[in-house]
């Protein structure tokens, strides 16, 4: 367990969403259950779940892994969770650390995450390995810019964010294809720093 | 939809960017004298304008969004904090004219984002299978 990593958003957790519950979820929600709604019959991983602002947007009825580094997230998520109709459990881990078989899940879905995993092409790497051949990978992320000057501030405020939260200039779509996966799409949801991603195993 | 029409943000947007324009921008005329030459007041009031903006951005983000709130009120500052700056060392500024010219250039900031979100969504946006 990557404990630098899961210190951080421990302490993140009381007042994570203060921050993140209202503005954020009500300006991305049609995004959110667009590309949730791919949520298919077969397992599914979800990562991470934070404190679970994003199960509401989750179609019922779905079989649903659900992993965090953080408990004090998993512990706030745990309303929101037992709200879900449908099978959905969830567990403390690190992505780089998943002991579950190779090829075990159908499809891994991710939201605001690869933002904050420390290495992130060996984090998506791990979930290709657990990923069925061909299983689809759905991410809603944020990313930094190509653009002037957003790629300026956003690399200027990523030193100060990293050490409070997530960091603010990841290339995570690059990072998609350096792991391994085949890119399906990309879409914009503002700029081009908050986006979804659909790529295959 | 290209752009954000919802009227809760689009008028959230509009208070967020204005009111930080018009904060920062009173805070440089505070800052930045006359006697200030205009280079370094336009470089020392990019800096301050940005940093300042941040903790505003914050404080807006929990209602009206994240980075859709952070992007355009940090540029806000930044500009905000440039252009007051270069007034400021070539007139003399009172903090609420300083304020109104803030205010406006956060107007400004938010319309040139809004056409960039346009832009860069429409073009960027592709299918690659």
């Amino acid at each position: 367990m990557d404990e630098l990593t899961e210190k951080k958003w421990d302490r993140a957790a009381p007042s994570f969403d203060l921050m993140a519950s209202y503005g954020p979820e009500k300006r991305w929600a049609p995004f959110k259950r667009e590309l949730f709604a791919n949520m298919g019959e077969g397992r599914i991983l979800f990562l991470a779940v934070g404190t679970g602002l994003d199960v509401q947007f989750f179609p019922a009825g779905r079989s649903i892994l659900g992993i965090d580094i953080s408990q004090k997230m998993l512990d706030q998520a745990s309303t929101r969770v037992s709200a879900y109709e449908g099978d959905i459990s969830v567990q403390h881990m690190d992505v780089h650390q998943m002991p579950f078989e190779d090829g075990h899940f159908d499809q891994v879905f991710t939201s605001c995450t690869f933002c904050s995993v420390p290495d992130p092409v060996v984090g998506l790497q791990a979930l290709r390995r657990v990923m069925k051949p061909g299983g689809d990978l759905y991410m809603f992320e944020h990313t930094g810019s190509r653009y002037f000057p957003f790629n300026l501030m956003m690399n200027l405020i990523t030193p100060v964010s990293r050490k409070l939260g997530p960091e603010l200039n990841r290339t995570t779509v690059e990072n998609v294809q350096a792991a391994g996966f085949e890119l399906k799409k990309v879409q914009h949801v503002y700029l081009d720093v908050v986006k979804t991603i659909h790529a295959t195993a | 939809m290209l752009v954000e029409i919802r009227p809760y943000f689009v008028l959230g947007d509009l208070a967020c960017n204005a009111a930080a324009g018009a904060v920062i921008g009173a805070l440089m005329v505070l800052i930045v004298g006359p006697e200030w030459n205009m280079f370094v007041a336009m470089v020392i009031g990019t800096v301050v304008g940005t940093v300042l903006s941040i903790p505003l951005a914050l404080l807006a983000a929990g209602m009206f969004g994240a980075m859709e709130v952070l992007v355009p009120v940090m540029t806000t500052g930044m500009a905000t904090g440039m252009v007051v700056s270069a007034v400021a060392t070539d007139a003399v500024l009172t903090t609420g004219s300083g304020a109104v010219l803030g205010l406006e250039v956060g107007v400004v900031v938010l319309i040139a984002t809004y056409l960039a979100n346009a832009v860069i969504r429409g073009k960027a946006s592709r299918w690659t299978s």
